[in-house]
């Protein structure tokens, strides 16, 4: 067996260094991309597979419901004439797009769950003149932008 | 007077065992960075619920330094053992050193190496999944399946700083332990270094959740500057209603997809998604209350006492903590840059209907990193609601950070 010098052994575990960092380093860069690629591709294929199941449960779903519908409707009573809100507040001067809006906003905060019939639409009691109402409506705003209100 | 000497014997005995002469510099210098950290949970309330057991945990075993000793074998000699027990022999097994048969005593561990085994056989995290998942709603990432894009695009931080961890000179392993800490997830990186580097266990944990509690002031500088003015104000369409049914299939079906694909991350994914299947069936209240507020509680209390208590002074007080402190951070800014550069992209591809920033919400910070994306949206236009656009990524970051930790674990364990 050949002995090596002290200049040889120097030059040979540095080139064995040079070469465990390079494998360190080309590993390394593996890691890189092989868990960049896998995380990606799990999660794509998980994309996939919910779109799949969502689109399989809407339309089941949706399907069930057109039944139920339709087999409401069968078995319902023939509806009872009631007389428009819509005829009776147009003669006031009310448009059928304030009706509606009037209508939705009464029911999304009195009617708690259960259905409501608006019988009638009239102004409000306002008892202050006009003279009160534009210093109101001049006041509040500049009260507001003075951080007074 | 002999019983003078005896008390002052005593004395002298009590003050030689005592703390005062066996700790180190070292410890007192952890004794106080723990009471600086009992500081920023308590009146600054950075993850009070984490990091107060967690510097609790360094502040005891730095006076204490035996509550975390493991279990040993005393060598007692035999015939001092028999005297001291009136002459009765023990059960214990006999080692003979030079001539001389000594018994093998065992002695107890500490207290919290006990508990400590929670951590150490990867227990504890799963079990905190658990908890996390039977408290989040997966719904807007059912609405929106795109959110997986960012959630993933967010742990590519994780393997950047993977690479330069190497590069300073830390081993694969311990690369990849630090790297995790860019997934913005506390039980997945106490999980991962518990099983790649349980010797990193304190300082990870800490540089893990106090960067949790910083992510509304290290995310908005990066979002501001990857984004302009006009794709921060981008108003998303609402998310379409997602029925019960396919909240309950999407934990089953991710489980299966997960643990076939990546059995190492079966662990994480699946104590995750019980813990939401729990929730969204409605047919288990009692295990899905206990496992949302008891076991949670109990097991945050272990993990974050024991996770604390491996921060000796010799395993902090390195330059290798300054280091994973470093790269911990760069994690973290990595994961919110590639996911704002991926919502960009999304953002170009449905041709301005997605809001870039919530890309940053793909790092697993829940619910943090969704409400950081909501405030900096609103700072544009404040009649603009992310928070719910920004949940799916969020908690697709959950997903993607186990996935991750499971890739990290396949090749570096």
């Amino acid at each position: 067996m050949q002995l090596l010098s002290i200049e040889q052994t120097t030059q040979v575990l540095n080139d064995t260094q040079k070469v465990a960092e390079e494998s360190s380093g080309n590993e390394s860069v593996i890691i890189l991309v092989t868990g960049f690629v896998v995380v990606f591709m799990v999660l794509l294929l998980l994309i996939g597979i919910i779109k799949i199941y969502s689109g399989i449960v809407y339309s089941a779903q949706k399907k069930a419901e057109n039944k139920k519908n339709k087999s409401n409707v069968t078995n319902a009573e023939p509806a009872v004439p009631m007389p428009s809100v819509a005829e009776e507040t147009a003669d006031e001067g009310l448009d059928l797009q304030t009706v509606a809006v009037i209508t939705a906003a009464v029911e999304a905060f009195y009617s708690k769950g259960k259905k409501v019939r608006i019988t009638g639409i009239r102004p409000a009691n306002n008892n202050r003149n006009e003279w009160a109402s534009a210093g109101l409506a001049q006041n509040i705003p500049a009260m507001r932008s003075e951080g007074l209100l | 007077m002999d019983m003078l000497n005896g008390f002052w014997q005593a004395l002298v005995g009590l003050f030689y065992d005592s703390g005062l002469v066996a700790l180190n510099w070292k410890n007192y210098v952890m004794i106080a960075i723990s009471c600086v950290l009992l500081y920023l949970a308590i009146k600054k309330q950075y993850e009070p619920l984490l990091l107060l057991p967690i510097a609790f945990g360094m502040l005891i075993v730095n006076l204490y330094p035996p509550i975390m000793a493991a279990p040993s074998n005393e060598l007692v000699p035999v015939s001092e053992y028999m005297a001291s027990h009136g002459g009765e022999a023990a059960n214990y097994a006999i080692e003979t050193l030079n001539g001389v048969d000594y018994y093998k005593v065992p002695e107890y561990g500490g207290l919290l190496y006990y508990l400590y085994q929670g951590v150490k056989l990867g227990i504890y995290p799963p079990l905190i999944f658990l908890g996390i998942g039977c408290m989040t709603d997966f719904g807007p990432l059912i609405a929106n399946p795109k959110s997986f894009i960012l959630g993933a695009a967010a742990q590519i931080g994780i393997f950047f700083t993977f690479i330069v961890a190497i590069l300073l000179g830390f081993t694969g392993q311990e690369a990849g332990a630090i790297g995790i800490i860019g997934g913005a997830d506390g039980p997945t990186a106490i999980y991962v270094t518990s099983k790649l580097a349980d010797h990193l266990l304190g300082p990870i944990a800490v540089a893990a959740y106090s960067y949790m509690a910083l992510v509304p002031i290290i995310q908005p500088p990066i979002m501001k500057a990857l984004t302009t003015k006009k794709e921060r104000s981008v108003v998303m369409q609402q998310l379409r209603p997602v029925s019960k049914l396919e909240k309950i299939l999407f934990p089953i079906i991710v489980t299966i997809v997960c643990a076939l694909l990546l059995p190492s991350a079966a662990p994480l994914v699946g104590m995750l998604m019980l813990g939401n299947l729990f929730k969204e069936s409605g047919v288990v209240d009692r295990i899905f209350k206990t496992a949302q507020n008891e076991l949670m509680n109990i097991i945050t209390i272990f993990l974050g006492l024991t996770v604390g208590a491996t921060a000796t002074g010799d395993v902090f007080l390195r330059a290798d903590t300054l280091k994973i402190i470093g790269l911990g951070l760069a994690a973290f800014c990595l994961g919110t840059t590639f996911g704002v550069f991926f919502g960009k992209l999304m953002y170009i591809f449905t041709k301005g209907k997605v809001n870039p920033l919530i890309g940053s919400a793909g790092v697993s910070a829940v619910p943090m990193a969704a409400r950081v994306a909501n405030k900096v949206g609103q700072s544009e236009n404040p009649s603009n609601f992310l928070l719910m656009h920004a949940m799916g990524p969020n908690v697709a970051g959950v997903i993607g950070s186990a996935v991750a930790a499971g890739v990290l674990l396949s090749i570096l364990g």
